[in-house]
């Protein structure tokens, strides 16, 4: 048996965020935003300076 | 001709809405060309590849608005209705946001804590330790997380007797409420696990059709089933599963050594275990093992003194003249699998782009074969939502193969309930002397998109409707058989 009531932490798509909050959940919302990507190599920093 | 770039720092809007978006601002008038996306390198080359050149130096966590339209003022505008867009789509009232930090200090004595996951599968590990460093299950929705990862995940899960669904884990039931795609089905004593999605959708809307309810349905993800994972997760949650009167386990293709340990922790009470895609059927104890959705459900129903699934009569009075394939387009993995096993089985030779055997595997041209197709694979999904989500797609490959003057029967599923798209009908249209269409609805009369509804639309289409998907692709198999 699943003891304790679901409490929901969702993370990510919005869609699902949605999609839950239209039922009788506790739901809450974890903001988030990916980290910055390094750049691979130098070209990668190159292209990215347009050179 | 203008073209205008506006770069959005700071936010993460996921992938479906940010197309939502874009193919809102397509249908403005005096726009030719829209993008709106995460700018990472991926997606910078997408922009690229439709006549973009995306501005240097952009953060790879912006997103990125992208318009050419015919003039200036019309290339500004729309810049700025997507802005709106931006913010109307995330708009949920009297909802106060949380950062990842906070999980801990929300958690209070009587809740059953469960963090669900669906940012891209390359940042799963961190958020994922994250939660359960908090003491906190985990649903991870996303794919693309290694497996090594998964198995770390679950190791760690498992010392703290915590739970991790997923990855790639469409469906789970916790007291009455849908996690990811879920129907709405009545509570009560039959617990189900498995490592397919679909699969437990039509397990649980099958089990309310026949008048049973379910304690709660843990997705454990597509490889939990493998001999590297070792089902630890199936078996973690058949612990917490104890108390269920009956048991049943979905997995497509599972690995034997862990299926049949799986089936041995399952002997204490009467319980099925579906391998999809296996023709063979078996019982070992009080377990009931089987390829068969329709079986396993059929079997649990006798064992609680219920009346099986009504298998309706349908005209078989067809004229069909020289077509001669039969074409799956299914926006479930697992259910376009058990209509192979079962075509299979009939004798039709079957190909795949998610085939049972490598032999059966097509891919993009399919025209010399009978075929099912998994619509929501990686390669139909590049650029665009989920066909669950989104099924025009889906319902325009319908269409093409009822185009085909060959094709005798078009079978497909439709996927009700939260997550899946509110019109699954989107795009479809009758085709006059085309093929004999063939569908199943796995889905229930208190699911969001009106069942009946649906019902309507697809029989108004001329589609032979069935409630479940093998009765479908028995159907399907029979029809074939007749033309012989």
């Amino acid at each position: 048996m699943i003891e304790g009531k679901l409490k929901v932490f969702s993370v990510g798509a919005e869609w699902f965020y949605q999609e839950m909050n239209k039922q009788d959940i506790r739901l809450y919302k974890i903001d988030w935003t990916p980290p910055i990507e390094k750049p691979k190599d130098i070209n990668d920093i190159l292209k990215r300076l347009g050179k | 001709m203008a073209t205008k770039y506006h770069e959005v720092k700071g936010r993460y809007i996921d992938s479906v809405l940010l197309m939502q978006i874009t193919r809102e601002l397509e249908q403005e008038k005096g726009v030719n060309e829209a993008a709106v996306m995460t700018a990472t390198s991926e997606n910078l080359e997408i922009f690229e590849s439709i006549g973009f050149t995306p501005p240097k130096n952009i953060e790879s966590s912006s997103i990125l608005i992208a318009v050419n339209a015919d003039d200036e003022k019309t290339a500004t505008n729309t810049v700025e209705e997507a802005l709106e867009m931006l913010d109307r789509k995330t708009e949920s009232s009297d909802v106060e946001n949380y950062d990842m930090d906070d999980l801990e200090s929300l958690i209070e004595e009587n809740d059953f804590p469960l963090l669900y996951i669906s940012t891209p599968g390359k940042y799963v590990e961190d958020i994922a330790k994250k939660g359960l460093e908090a003491g906190i299950n985990l649903h991870i929705f996303s794919s693309n997380v290694p497996i090594e990862t998964e198995l770390e995940l679950k190791k760690m899960a498992h010392e703290k007797n915590l739970l991790v669904l997923g990855p790639d884990a469409g469906t789970t039931i916790i007291q009455g409420q849908g996690i990811g795609f879920a129907n709405v089905i009545r509570s009560g004593s039959i617990g189900i696990a498995g490592s397919s999605g679909t699969g437990i959708q039509e397990l649980t809307v099958l089990l309310d059709k026949g008048g049973l309810g379910i304690s709660a349905a843990l997705g454990v993800g597509t490889n939990d089933f493998t001999e590297k994972v070792n089902a630890i997760m199936t078996k973690q949650g058949l612990k917490l599963l104890k108390d269920s009167s009956m048991i049943i386990i979905v997995a497509k293709k599972p690995n034997p050594k862990v299926m049949k340990d799986v089936v041995k922790l399952l002997s204490d009470r009467p319980s099925a275990f579906v391998a999809l895609g296996d023709n063979e059927t078996y019982t070992e104890g009080e377990t009931f093992v089987t390829g068969y959705l329709d079986d396993a459900v059929n079997y649990i129903l006798e064992k609680a003194g219920k009346k099986p699934l009504i298998k309706p009569k349908v005209n078989m009075d067809f004229d069909l003249k020289s077509r001669k394939y039969v074409r799956g387009m299914f926006v479930g993995g697992s259910l376009c699998y058990q209509a192979q096993a079962i075509l299979k089985k009939n004798g039709i030779d079957i190909y795949s782009n998610a085939p049972l055997d490598k032999e059966h595997l097509v891919n993009d041209n399919w025209d010399d074969h009978n075929a099912c197709i998994d619509t929501g694979s990686e390669e139909y999904v590049q650029g665009r939502p989920h066909p669950m989500i989104d099924p025009r797609k889906r319902n325009e490959m319908i269409l093409e193969e009822c185009k085909k003057n060959d094709v005798a029967v078009v079978l497909f599923d439709i996927m009700l309930g939260y997550g899946s798209a509110m019109d699954p009908l989107d795009g479809l249209e009758i085709i006059p002397d085309g093929p004999i269409l063939v569908a199943s609805i796995t889905g229930t009369t208190r699911d969001p998109q009106d069942y009946e509804k649906v019902e309507r639309g697809l029989k108004k289409l001329g589609v032979k409707v069935f409630t479940s998907a093998q009765q479908a692709a028995e159907f399907a198999a029979k029809v074939l058989e007749e033309m012989k």
